[in-house]
Formats: C-alpha cells, structure tokens, sequence
C-alpha cells in the first residue's frame, strides 16, 4: 500500500463526539423499533422454537426437552416439519442453528426478572422480551450501516439520510419486526464488509481482517448458507487489484486473516452438527433442500409481484442512476457487492423453500439488502445536480418504498394471508403450506404486496371513520380461517401497543408510559443527530459541503 | 441566536432524556398483581372499562341490567388470575337464548385451557391434551333448553400442592401427575346435572402446570349465539358467593419415586 499521508473520512471532530452520534444512531433506531414491534409475540413458529432452544441450553440440554416427535406413519417425508428432528439418543433436536439462540438467552434470563417486579405473568413478559432480539439486531444492522456510509464519504447529514431510508424504506423494518434471523445475519455479514473495507481502503491494521473473519463467523453459526455467500464476495473484494494494492501473492495472505477469524466458528458449527446427528456434515433435513428450476426461483426472488424484491424495497430502482458513479469511485467494492448480491439471488432460487412462505417477502435474500443500498449515496451527494426528473423519480420511489414498509409493519401480514387462504379455498384448493400449488407469486391480485396495502387502506379506513366496514368474520365451520382471526390480530394495527394483546396483562398506564419514553427516547437521539448534522455544535460556521470523498485505493 | 443555539438543542435533550428517564422510574414501579379471585356480577359495565379484555369480532357484549349479554359469532373475554395454592374453580350462572358455542373456563396465556361448554347439543367439557383437544360430555339434550338458568362450573386441583417451583422442577415430565380437572352443570336451584372428572388422556402437561394457568375466560364462537350471564367467579372454591354440592375430585397423589421431595 502505498506510504503516503492520507486522510479519510472520519465521523466527528472528536473521538467522544463520534461516539456519541454513533450511539444515538443506535437509540434511535432501537426505541423506533421497539415502539413499531409487532403485537404478535406468540404466534411467530421459527422463533418460537428457537426461543426454545435458548431456553433449553439455559438448562445444559442441547436437545428439545420434553419434545417427542411422533408423525402419522402415512405422511411421507416430504411433509415433515423441516424445524424439527430426531436425532442422537433418539431425542429431538431443532435443525437451528445457535446463532438466534445464543442472542436470546442474555434476554431470556432477564425477563423473569422484569416479571417479577413489575408483576406481570411470565409467559408474556418473557414472550415479548425475547423478541426484542429483532429490535436489537435491527438497530445494531443500521448503525453499521451510518458506520459504512461515514467512511464512503457520503458526510453525516447524508449518512443519515441515507440510514432512515435503509432503515425505514427497505425491508430492513418490517424484518426486523419479524424475529427472524436475517437480521442477525445481515449485521454480521455488513459489519464484516465493512472492516475489510476498512482494511483495504482506509489502512486498518490487519486485525480488522481476523475481526472481519470473526463476524462472518457470527452470521457462520446463524445460517452457514449467508456466511458462505459472504466469504466469496469478502474474497473477491480482498483480492481484486488496485492501484495502491500489493501484489497477488500479499493479498492472499490478506485471506488467511480472515480464516483465522473464521475458523473457530465453522468448528462451532461442525461440533452442534455432531452432537446434534451424530455427524460434522448432518444438518438434520430430511426433506429435499435443492433442485428448484434456477430461473424460476431467480425470477421468483427478484421481479415476480408476489416475491420479487424489487417490489419489496423498490429503492433498490435507484441503483440504475447511483451505480455506475459509485463503481468510478470504488469499483472493487462495487463488483464484491455485485458478486455476493447475485450469489444470494442464485443460491436460494435453487432451494426447493425459496419463497421463505409465510415470511414477508424474500427473506432469504435480505442480508444483501444494506450492500444494494450503500451505493445510493452517492445520489444524495449531487443530488442538486441531477435532473429534476430523476429527483422526482428518486423522492417519489423512496416515499413509496416507506408506505410499501408502513403497510408491512403497520397491519398483521396474516390478514393478507387470511385473504389468500380464502381464496384458495373459494376456488377449491384445501390450504396447505406448499407454495409450489399456488400461482399468488405471479399474480399481482393475489400477491401479499397488494394484500398488505389492501389491508393499511382498510385499517386506516376503519380507524378513519370509526367503521366496522373492513372487519375480517370467518365463514363458519372453517377451522383454517378461524384460527387465523383467533391465533393473530388481523383486525387491529399490528403496533404492540394499539392492538388488543397487551393492555390486559400489561396494563394500560404501562402501555402509555413505556411509548412515551421510547418517544422521548427517539426525539432525544433524533435532536443530537439533527443538531450535530447542522453543525449546531461546531465552533466555526457549518460546512456547507460534504468532506471530498476519498476514492476507492486512490 | 447562534450562540445560544447549542445551549437550547442540549437543554432539548436533557429535557427530552429527563422524560425518559422519568417513565423508566415509572414502569419499574410494580404493577398491583393479579387478583386471588374475580367475583363480577356485571353491576358496572366491566367490558367497556377494561376490567376484562375483550376480543369481539361479528358479536357484541351487552351489559344491562347487571347481566351480561353475549350474542353472535366470536368473543373472548380474558381476566388475569392468580391460581389458589390447592384449588381453582371458575363458575357462572348462565342461561342460553340461542343454543351454539359458549364456554367458561380457565387456561393460561394462548396456551391449554379447561372448558365447559354449552353447545346445541349438550353441555360438555373441553381439555387440551397432549393429544389434541378432547370433549366429554356432561350432559346431551336433543333440544336446548332455552331460556333456563344453569350454573356451570369448571374445578382444577393442584397436583402438587405447596411444592415450591424447586421442587416441581425435579418432576420427571413422564410420570408428573396432571392437574385434576372436573367440569359440572347444575340447575338454577344449584343441583347437580351432570360432572365428569376426565382422566385419559390427561389435561396436557406440555401445554401448561397448574401454576402457569393464569385467566380465566368466557367465550362463544360461530354464529347464532345469544347467551346472558348473571355474575361469573374464579377464584378458591372459599369464595364462591353461593354454596353449589360440587362433585368431589380424587385426592391428588404425588408420583412414586418423588414423594420424598414433597414438603
């Protein structure tokens, strides 16, 4: 690399300074989180079981204690419940992995504590804080997120900018508010990027590879599929020249860095496989993993109205203006990003579960999220600069992102899945969860993307007027449908504490208080953020431009 | 104005942090616990004031003339409870005006519950299992019998009375005894129809302990439902506000192997 002083963006004038916005980044974006959480706390399965899981390595067993799988000998293999298995001893184990859990048991141990005092029953109160889990991650993937935008050079107010689209215009917030891993996964596999970009641009010690290596390792013991992904798109980023790289043969050793970080954790998992199934290469599925036709699933995961995450964060449309100005100035980091994105997209077309049904959108691919985002920056950079048209394309595709967003956290998905079930059945189809029967990806009428809008206009509709007009009543006799309106609240807003779910055993003087001191918690966090943006505390006037962005190995 | 512009944003925000400060002090004062018992004779109308959590979709609840008023296609009504040491009961004075589902009983957060129900075709009891929801009846009728007053009962004994949750912890989930469950029917002058005390299959353990059932509930689903409730009680059988012969349950045992652990 080359011996000559450079600077790089920094976050702040002072170390403290930095600091502290990075920390308000996180509280903002975490009391935002926890005040949008989602009232369904004891219905979301995935999560549930590995809540489970945590629960049960609290007591020392690796296994489900207590869980004895028991099938009809006629249901084929096919059909079994791929969560769950049997395995050493004969005893039942779930086919996650330990990341989830690990993150859940701090929180696990805390709960009980927190009902005791306040008095509020157990089952709920742990419920509900274990899932703070998907907050957590949630804030912790966005300030990594204002991290990365910093050192591009993007500056803090278009940082943060950048980081309330990411956070509340991409499918960042609505899974976040799902529980499930991805985000967990997205934050490690984004915090890993990031130290090697660190490393590679902005002349980190090689430290930051081995900690860059350890956090592909945290996504490594969460979902191995992500973490491999990753590591190609981390390779090719660390090997591809540049003007100031050394050579082939130095950039090599750059990987084994990574390894050493790594390692440990592809032992973790080698190890749970093993004392799990008896085997370092057992992953406990017995149902067909692979085999899906590759352009369906990529069509399926990228365009199809039903599935396609262009739909779902439709920002990512930007990338056709902010791409080829942010590949001048980085173009290593650009075709990684370019690698891995297309990796995420190929990989899970060919699973047989590609679709992730009943998740929100194409969950699977999520963890690429943050990386097709990081580049609009640069719109924002020169954003006085361009077209009026592509200025009004740029707002008008970013408000409608937020409402696509709003709509996913705002109103239950399963109120959309109610009116997909209904009609199947109506057309004589008896539900089951098996995608491939169903045509709801390519038909834009039944894609839960309309559903979900559908269902915000009715909610809104009825909140508006006070009416009763779009209150969901199953037909009588159909258990299906009834579970559904009893098991989820698909007749209120899906905000923890405006739907019927929390109040009763909470208490509605709690409810209040614990919304406004999130409320207070974001103003607080939002006003240094705007402040420090403006300059309030600077002591010379404001710049009013960004700090030259330093250029890719420049 | 610039000058005094950073003394204002930070006295913003230590106003701002103050408030939040201020709510964690107040949310971490306990909450007053759940009742010992639920006593509601629907004097006050206790389902608009929260008293009890209402879930109501196609149905209403109507509380006139302190009677409760239950009609149409799906209700719940939720109270928490706090379970006596020895025995829990849940019983209401009921009548039905239109025969379908309805049902009084005592369960724990979205989880196994114990039932009686009215349907149009019996009284029945109602039990989650380790093998799926099981109903036995109390009492069939060919036709309903409209408009009569019924006092139904759901009685739940702890297995393990005064063990402390160390001790349960030590129960092998295989021989650990159930809870023991009776569900009775008796007439408007409080004498007995019909009780089962179900044995097999056993209310679920991996559903919930007798510790973990914490509300009590009414609820109708499907249509046609018009039943009227005069007063509802949960809580020890000591406080039952009139004396109803209850059917005895057999005496709770402690599995062998582990009697040594009970105090």
């Amino acid at each position: 690399m080359s011996s000559s002083p450079q600077t790089y963006p920094s976050l702040s004038a002072s170390r403290m300074r930095a600091v502290l916005i990075v920390a308000a980044v996180f509280v903002f974006f975490l009391a935002a989180y926890v005040f949008t959480s989602s009232s369904d706390i004891f219905s979301t399965g995935d999560t549930a079981i590995r809540i489970t899981v945590a629960q049960d390595l609290e007591n020392g067993s690796i296994s489900l204690s207590g869980w004895n799988l028991q099938y009809p000998n006629h249901i084929k293999r096919e059909s079994l419940d791929s969560r769950l298995t049997t395995g050493v001893g004969g005893l039942t184990y779930s086919t996650y992995l330990l990341g989830q859990p690990l993150a859940i048991i701090p929180l696990d141990e805390f709960a009980p504590t927190v009902a005791r005092q306040e008095r509020w029953p157990l089952g709920p109160t742990v419920d509900w804080i274990d899932r703070m889990v998907g907050p957590i991650f949630g804030a912790l993937e966005v300030m990594i997120f204002f991290l990365f935008a910093m050192r591009l050079g993007y500056g803090l107010p278009r940082s943060l900018i950048l980081s309330g689209v990411f956070g509340f215009a991409t499918s960042v917030w609505p899974d976040e508010q799902s529980v499930l891993e991805h985000g967990e996964v997205a934050f490690f596999l984004l915090l890993a990027m990031y130290l090697a970009f660190r490393f590679r641009e902005q002349r980190a010690p090689p430290w930051y590879l081995i900690l860059a290596g350890m956090s592909v390792g945290g996504a490594m013991i969460t979902r191995y599929q992500d973490a491999a992904v990753a590591l190609v798109g981390m390779a090719v980023y660390l090997l591809l020249p540049g003007l100031t790289i050394p050579a082939f043969t130095r950039r090599l050793t750059w990987l084994a860095w990574g390894a050493i970080g790594v390692a440990p954790f592809v032992a973790i998992d080698l190890w749970y496989d093993w004392v799990r199934f008896g085997s370092v290469t057992a992953t406990g599925h017995h149902e067909r993993l692979l085999g899906n036709p590759l352009l369906g699933g990529i069509l399926g995961l990228t365009i199809s109205p039903g599935k396609g995450i262009l739909w779902y964060s439709p920002v990512i449309f930007l990338l056709v203006f902010a791409v080829p100005r942010f590949y001048r100035r980085f173009p290593a980091l650009t075709i990684a990003i370019g690698v891995m994105s297309v990796l995420f997209v190929v990989s899970y077309a060919y699973v047989t579960y590609w679709h992730g049904d009943p998740a929100w959108g194409p969950r699977y691919i999520y963890p690429a999220l943050p990386f097709l985002v990081l580049p609009l920056g640069v719109l924002f950079e020169s954003f006085g600069r361009w077209t009026t048209a592509i200025r009004a394309v740029t707002v008008a595709v970013i408000l409608g992102s937020l409402v696509i967003q709003v709509a996913a956290v705002s109103v239950s998905p399963w109120r959309s899945w109610y009116r997909l079930i209904l009609y199947e059945e109506t057309h004589k189809h008896p539900w089951m969860w098996i995608a491939a029967r169903y045509d709801y990806f390519w038909t834009p009428k039944l894609s839960p993307l309309y559903l979900q809008l559908h269902g915000l206009y009715d909610m809104t509709y009825d909140t508006v007027f006070n009416s009763q007009k779009h209150i969901i009543v199953p037909p009588d006799e159909d258990s299906v449908l009834d579970n559904l309106t009893s098991e989820y609240s698909i007749n209120e807003w899906n905000f923890w504490w405006a739907s019927n779910e929390f109040n009763w055993w909470m208490g509605e003087q709690k409810v209040i208080t614990i919304c406004v001191g999130l409320i207070a918690l974001m103003l607080a966090s939002g006003a240094y953020l705007a402040a420090e943006a403006g300059g309030v505390f600077d002591l010379e006037a404001p710049r009013r431009t960004a700090p030259k962005p330093v250029p890719e190995a420049a | 104005m610039r000058r005094y512009l950073p003394v204002i944003v930070i006295a913003l925000i230590c106003t701002l942090l103050g408030a939040a400060i201020a709510t964690v002090v107040l949310v971490s004062l306990p909450s007053p616990g759940t009742p010992p018992a639920i006593y509601d004779t629907f004097a006050w109308n206790s389902t608009r004031d929260g008293f009890w959590h209402v879930h109501a979709y196609g149905a209403s609840t109507v509380v006139d003339n302190s009677r409760l008023t239950l009609e149409g296609n799906s209700i719940e009504l939720d109270r928490l409870l706090q379970t006596d040491p020895k025995t829990t009961i849940v019983v209401a004075r009921v009548r039905g005006v239109s025969f379908h589902k309805f049902a009084i009983g005592i369960g724990s957060y979205h989880n196994g519950t114990i039932t009686t129900e009215f349907d149009n075709d019996g009284a029945k009891c109602g039990w989650g299992s380790g093998q799926g929801w099981q109903v036995a009846f109390i009492k069939g009728w060919a036709v309903p019998p409209v408009g009569k007053w019924f006092y139904v009962e759901v009685r739940v004994v702890n297995p393990y009375p005064g063990w402390t949750p160390q001790q349960l912890s030590t129960l092998n989930s295989q021989t650990e005894k159930a809870p023991v469950i009776t569900c009775a029917l008796f007439d408007s002058s409080g004498k007995l129809i019909g009780a089962v005390t179900p044995t097999a299959p056993a209310f679920g353990l991996s559903n919930a302990h007798y510790v973990a059932l914490d509300e009590a509930f009414m609820r109708t689903w499907d249509s046609q439902n018009d039943y009227q409730i005069d007063w509802f009680y949960a809580g020890p059988p000591s406080g039952l506000p009139m004396h109803l012969v209850l059917p005895k349950a057999p005496p709770a045992q402690a599995p062998a192997g582990i009697a040594e652990a009970s105090p």
